[in-house]
């Protein structure tokens, strides 16, 4: 079945499951060092979950760039993903 | 599965007796080769032009730097890792029948780990830093062995071994989301020149007597191992043991 969700929503929910925090933390203004949760390995599954989910291939460039949801934003929306 | 044609391969360790299988079968299958060996003559007894042989010494992380940047610069992009490198030493902890070392040295407890531990560290640290990168969805082959369950007479090179089977699971982990996978090879003893100079004759029947299979295996079926842990692309995280039934 289609997921009917907005990117925007599916990010939310993918960052949040991944880095065990509340949908309302899941904030544009959220970055790496302000979130436990979020360290080297849990942002490797981050770029997994991002890869799998919208169905893009991120470079090593875009990895060491996406050290906050804003940046999550711009590096998708840089690839033609409507959030 | 992963189609080895065209594909960068890196066999560290690659002028022993199972790296040189481990050649022979990748070749058959059109990968394209790279040797790190610390072994001045190795390029001989490797003696394949298509092949850049890169000595270097494993145990020495600026000339492991040294030799992966060297098959980047040949191969392009590296698809795989196959960490053969290393050698067998034995030494019991307490000898009471030898006054003069009564216990295992420590300088060769330092040599065994670093030779074989170490080097694996480092070898993989390089490559997967590269495979990272370029974003390319790779694989590592691990060398351990039967020994990792606790060989007497190996404190070191078990130790190292178990420690190469822990490496495995741990990377498996953490590049696994990168789509970079990690496996090891447990062989069990290997018809091979290391194992004639490193076991006694007696020593080396009464291993082969005790495995279920009565036989030592061939470089060729260890190397078959390798090849099926790069060729198939869910396997990972995991050691598999190729000892004819002795760990069993």
């Amino acid at each position: 079945m289609e997921d009917q969700r907005s990117g925007h929503e599916r990010l939310v929910l993918l960052v949040s499951q991944t880095l065990r925090l509340p949908l309302d933390a899941i904030v544009d203004t959220l970055q790496m060092q302000d979130a436990d949760t979020w360290d080297s390995l849990t942002h490797m599954e981050l770029v997994a979950a991002i890869e799998d989910t919208f169905v893009v291939e991120l470079s090593a460039d875009d990895i060491v760039t996406m050290t906050s949801v804003s940046h999550i934003r711009s590096v998708l929306a840089a690839r033609g993903v409507e959030l | 599965m992963i189609e080895l044609a065209g594909k960068g391969v890196v066999v560290a360790g690659g002028a022993g007796s199972i790296g040189r299988s481990v050649i022979g079968m990748l070749r058959e299958r059109g990968a394209r080769l790279a040797v790190i060996d610390k072994d001045p003559d190795g390029a001989h007894r490797v003696d394949d032009a298509e092949i850049a042989y890169l000595q270097a010494d494993a145990a020495d992380d600026g000339a492991v730097a040294g030799a992966v940047g060297g098959a980047v610069a040949r191969l392009g992009k590296i698809h795989a890792l196959v960490n053969c490198t290393g050698v067998i030493h034995s030494e019991p902890l307490v000898s009471l029948m030898n006054p003069a070392r009564r216990r295992h040295a420590v300088e060769s407890w330092d040599a065994v780990i670093r030779s074989n531990l170490t080097a694996t560290f480092m070898l993989a640290a390089h490559v997967a830093e590269h495979m990272a990168t370029n974003r390319i969805k790779g694989v590592i082959v691990n060398f351990s062995s039967v020994a990792a369950a606790g060989n007497p007479g190996q404190t070191a090179y078990a130790a190292a071994k178990a420690g190469i089977e822990a490496m495995t699971a741990v990377w498996a982990r953490e590049l696994g989301p990168l789509g970079i996978r990690v496996v090891a090879i447990a062989p069990g003893f290997v018809d091979t020149p290391s194992t004639h100079a490193a076991l006694s004759d007696a020593l080396i029947k009464e291993w082969g007597q005790r495995t279920p299979l009565r036989r030592l295996a061939t470089a060729d079926e260890i190397a078959h191992g390798v090849v099926f842990a790069i060729e198939n692309s869910f396997v990972t995280g995991r050691t598999i043991h190729i000892d004819g039934g002795l760990s069993v």
